[in-house]
């Protein structure tokens, strides 16, 4: 590991005002279940680290607001997934948190951190002598005809198939999650969508964020959508692993009539995928078990395989129709 | 004495004699003891009112022994109650101590090359780091383990892992992975399972640890989850064990042992490969009721 200067503030904007005094090779610490893994392999190498842990003020969250539910970046995985209310309300957020990782690390890892959990490519974390854009810009990319089992189906370029790993950040993408974000000039607010970034020509750049913005908060808006939810997981062992593919699904019927759903997917894609084609098929219509197919396959269109990865578009299509299932034995109380 | 892996590749940066040079230059004083190749180590610590001794091999007058320098390394870093790196730093630091073609050179000694010298260039930095290293400092913190307050000074990448066996010499949580993946570093921080490979030491500051050391008071017996894991016979070769019993008993007191099931999926970040896992699973089911009438 380099070495690097070492900081705690106490205060959003004294964190703010220290990474700033610090440059672009700094990084805000928090969790640090990705970022000081990632410094042990030096494929994450700041010359100066801000330990954002002290600021208490980002640790709390309310899961009973009437317009919305509020999550500080601080707050631990584990007691959100716990939360009773969300657990009801909300059961995609809640099991999104439960299914990632393991006890141990959902007490370390933060919500705010976790939106921000770079991928889990071997060849990004594996470093020389293996190419990786996103890692070196410019090296090449060792995944697109290597070993490429788990890579991104969806929203991938010549660049870069690195698949995003996260999967709380794919229930919040269904529910349409806003961040607060606070910066040098101060706070602003971004659609969670919007805080991500196809790889592209740059998949070095990952977010829409500056070096020196801190996450504050996420903000998801209350709706009807939330108690009949879930997200549903598929991976090689039955916990403590990555997805090959996920499913978040919110739905609310009219009668036998979808009125309005939600999907996102995970595993599947370079960042947090909202299926809004998916969407649109299953919307004024029946639930049926042929109609809930019909979403997934319209989910993974325009899904580029490789190699290794051809079985996941029929993975990820039956996932997502599990998922419209299981919503919908939600939606009639089941 | 044990010696494990940074010890071995902090020594492998050092001669025998650089080590006594420092030895000499921070208030330690040598001399031989009545057994043949054995010296006594003595040194008063601030406040003290008598010196602190340490037996260990002569040194100088060895061959380039790495891990008899691991073992002064050690003692040093165990009185002293600072990391093994900052004693390193400090010994290459000293002018009389420069770097030779990447290895180490005091006086006319300069250590060969080995294995342990390559696995250290590549664990460690590149020579022309260490100076930025010392110049960083080292960050002040308090930490309580089993219950011992202990006031350190860190380099920041040091893990709580590191600090618990190299420093504080409690060798119970176990380096696994060093990556998170596999649940052998288990500890509990502030009454919560946390992987101490991942979490840096200053995070440390002013909470609780407890190790598999401190889980049973002194003299108190085996915990019952320690028993039912011998009763169980739920470990083969053992090295994850002390991870495994750090979950199992918050698997119990978090209220997850209600069935095989909860304890599966509770128990998921413990990895063990010797597949003892039905025994581990049997060996909480047989803890809980214990723990909960205790």
């Amino acid at each position: 590991m380099r070495p690097f200067t070492y900081t705690k503030p106490a205060t959003a904007a004294h964190a703010v005002r220290a990474i700033t005094a610090c440059g672009p090779g700094a990084r805000f610490l928090a969790g640090g279940t990705t970022l000081y893994d990632l410094m042990k392999l030096n494929v994450e190498t700041p010359a100066s680290v801000v330990d954002v842990n002290s600021l208490t003020e980002l640790s709390d969250f309310d899961t009973s607001g009437s317009s919305e539910l509020v999550f500080g970046a601080l707050a631990r995985m584990s007691d959100v997934a716990a939360d009773p209310w969300l657990q009801a309300d909300y059961p995609a957020l809640s099991e999104s948190l439960r299914s990632a990782a393991s006890p141990q690390l959902r007490n370390m890892a933060s919500l705010g951190g976790n939106l921000l959990q770079r991928t889990r490519c071997a060849y990004f974390r594996g470093g020389e002598p293996f190419a990786c854009n996103k890692r070196k810009p410019g090296s090449g990319c060792s995944a697109r005809d290597g070993l490429n089992r788990g890579h991104a189906l969806l929203g991938g370029s010549e660049m870069c198939i690195a698949v995003y790993p996260g999967d709380w950040a794919v229930a919040l993408s269904a529910f349409d999650a806003k961040v607060d974000v606070l910066g040098p000039n101060g706070q602003r607010t971004i659609a969670l969508e919007d805080l991500y970034r196809e790889p592209g020509a740059a998949p070095n750049v990952e977010t829409t964020l500056e070096f020196n913005e801190l996450i504050l908060r996420i903000r998801v808006p209350r709706t009807t959508l939330g108690r009949a939810s879930t997200y549903h997981k598929i991976r090689d062992r039955e916990s403590f692993a990555f997805a090959l593919a996920s499913a978040a699904v919110a739905l609310q019927m009219d009668g036998h009539t979808v009125r309005d759903v939600r999907i996102a997917i995970g595993g599947l894609a370079t960042r947090p995928w909202r299926a809004r084609a998916a969407e649109q098929t299953l919307v004024g219509r029946p639930l049926t078990t042929q109609a809930a197919r019909a979403a997934g396959a319209a989910a993974l269109r325009g899904a580029k395989a490789s190699n290794d990865n051809h079985f996941r578009i029929e993975l990820g299509s039956r996932t997502v129709a599990d998922a419209v299932m299981i919503a919908k034995q939600r939606a009639f109380g089941g | 004495m044990i010696n494990s892996g940074l010890s071995l590749r902090a020594a492998a940066r050092l001669s025998a004699a650089a080590l006594a040079n420092y030895l000499r230059s921070t208030g330690w004083t040598v001399r031989p003891s009545r057994v043949d190749g054995v010296s006594i180590f003595s040194k008063r610590l601030p406040g003290a009112d008598e010196p602190v001794h340490v037996l260990l091999p002569e040194l100088p007058g060895i061959e380039e022994e790495h891990h008899r320098i691991a073992d002064a390394l050690r003692a040093i870093q165990a009185v002293e109650a600072r990391p093994i790196w900052t004693i390193v730093d400090q010994i290459i630091g000293n002018p009389g101590n420069r770097i030779v073609s990447g290895h180490f050179k005091s006086g006319e000694v300069v250590a060969e090359p080995s294995l342990t010298d390559i696995e250290a260039e590549q664990k460690f930095e590149a020579p022309g780091e260490v100076n930025t290293r010392s110049r960083a400092g080292g960050v002040s913190i308090e930490l309580t383990v089993n219950g011992t307050s202990h006031k350190l000074t860190l380099d920041p990448r040091s893990s709580l892992l590191d600090v618990l066996r190299e420093l504080l010499a409690l060798t119970g949580a176990k380096k696994g992975c060093d990556h998170g993946q596999c649940g052998a570093c288990t500890v509990h921080l502030d009454g919560r399972g946390v992987l101490s490979c991942l979490t840096p030491a200053v995070q440390g500051d002013g909470r609780q640890v407890t190790t598999i050391e401190g889980l049973s008071p002194p003299g108190g017996g085996l915990h019952p989850v320690q028993q039912a894991f011998i009763d169980r016979d739920a470990l083969q070769c053992g090295y994850c064990t002390p991870g495994q019993i750090m979950a199992a008993v918050l698997c119990v007191t978090e209220g997850h042992a209600t069935s095989p099931e909860q304890i599966r999926e509770y128990m998921s970040g413990n990895i063990c490969r010797c597949g003892a896992y039905a025994g581990i699973v049997a060996a909480i089911q047989d803890a809980a009721p214990k723990m909960r009438s205790a």
